[in-house]
């Protein structure tokens, strides 16, 4: 075997284990196609490509799940930690853009998810009473509703982030 | 209900490549050929186009023997419909005689 295949057949087994969990039919097709084809470089070429292929493919893994528990996360720290502004709006943006980019298809679920953080943390501090120390106004149920405005710019980051990477996968 | 969106480029190319011969059914490395495509471009297409009932995909027994059998690909019924709809052009590298036939 020549180093062009061996790293051939690497590439193209790395792309299928990527691919089996969320499309297995897919993962054996390109193994199948891989063997198929004659000519050392052609297959190199077919292995990178395909590798590319399982790096651009949405898998149903846990990746997505994870990122938004770690998207959430953030803003509750960012929002427990410090006073709501345009900073605020800036972190607000970059996770919502960045789980837009990650998962195009869940853009609503990323936005509403992200621009909940604000109200949902003013309702957690409403019903407990426990709040960060510089926060002296008291919390009430219409302050945790007038935060909800923060959806919007939730969904709008999410739906740019959704933009670059369809327009990148164009 | 379908969504209705612009296909890129590439999806053209596919459909093109496609409707070249409609009711063949087609591997992967000979549409990668004639759609002038990459593999990493070519399979997320057909993936999605396969998730969207655009594409049916099958198994078919490759020719030499000791060979896998190889998964091979024709636009669905609904495919069909969609590539006369979105008017393929010479650009797509299609072979306008062919596609333009009724299926």
């Amino acid at each position: 075997m020549t180093v062009h295949d061996w790293l051939a057949n690497r590439l193209t087994h790395i792309a299928a284990t990527r691919l089996r969990r969320s499309h297995p039919d897919w993962a054996q097709a390109i193994l199948n196609e891989h063997a198929s084809i004659a000519g050392e470089k052609e297959r190199l070429g077919w292995a990178f490509g395909v590798l590319r292929a399982s790096l651009a493919v949405p898998s149903h893994d846990l990746f997505y799940p994870a990122a938004l528990t770690l998207a959430v996360s953030l803003m509750v720290l960012y929002q427990w930690s410090a006073d709501e502004g345009v900073a605020t709006l800036m972190v607000l943006g970059c996770l919502g853009g960045c789980l837009g980019f990650l998962r195009p298809k869940h853009f609503l679920l990323s936005g509403f998810a992200i621009g909940l953080v604000v109200s949902a943390v003013n309702g957690f501090e409403w019903l407990s009473g426990i709040h960060p120390e510089y926060e002296t106004t008291p919390r009430t149920l219409w302050i945790c509703l007038h935060w909800l405005i923060f959806i919007v710019p939730g969904l709008v980051s999410s739906i740019a982030g959704r933009r670059v990477r369809l327009k990148l996968l164009a | 209900m379908a969504r209705s969106r612009i296909p890129s480029k590439q999806t053209r190319m596919v459909f093109a490549a496609l409707m070249a011969s409609p009711l063949e059914w087609r591997h992967g490395y000979d549409l990668a050929k004639s759609a002038a495509m990459s593999s990493g471009t070519l399979y997320p297409l057909l993936i999605r186009l396969h998730e969207r009932g655009l594409l049916l995909a099958q198994w078919k027994e490759a020719e030499r023997p000791g060979r896998p059998p190889r998964h091979v690909y024709r636009l669905s019924a609904k495919g069909l419909a969609y590539a006369r709809q979105i008017e393929l052009t010479a650009e797509d590298g299609v072979a306008l005689s062919v596609s333009r036939s009724p299926a």
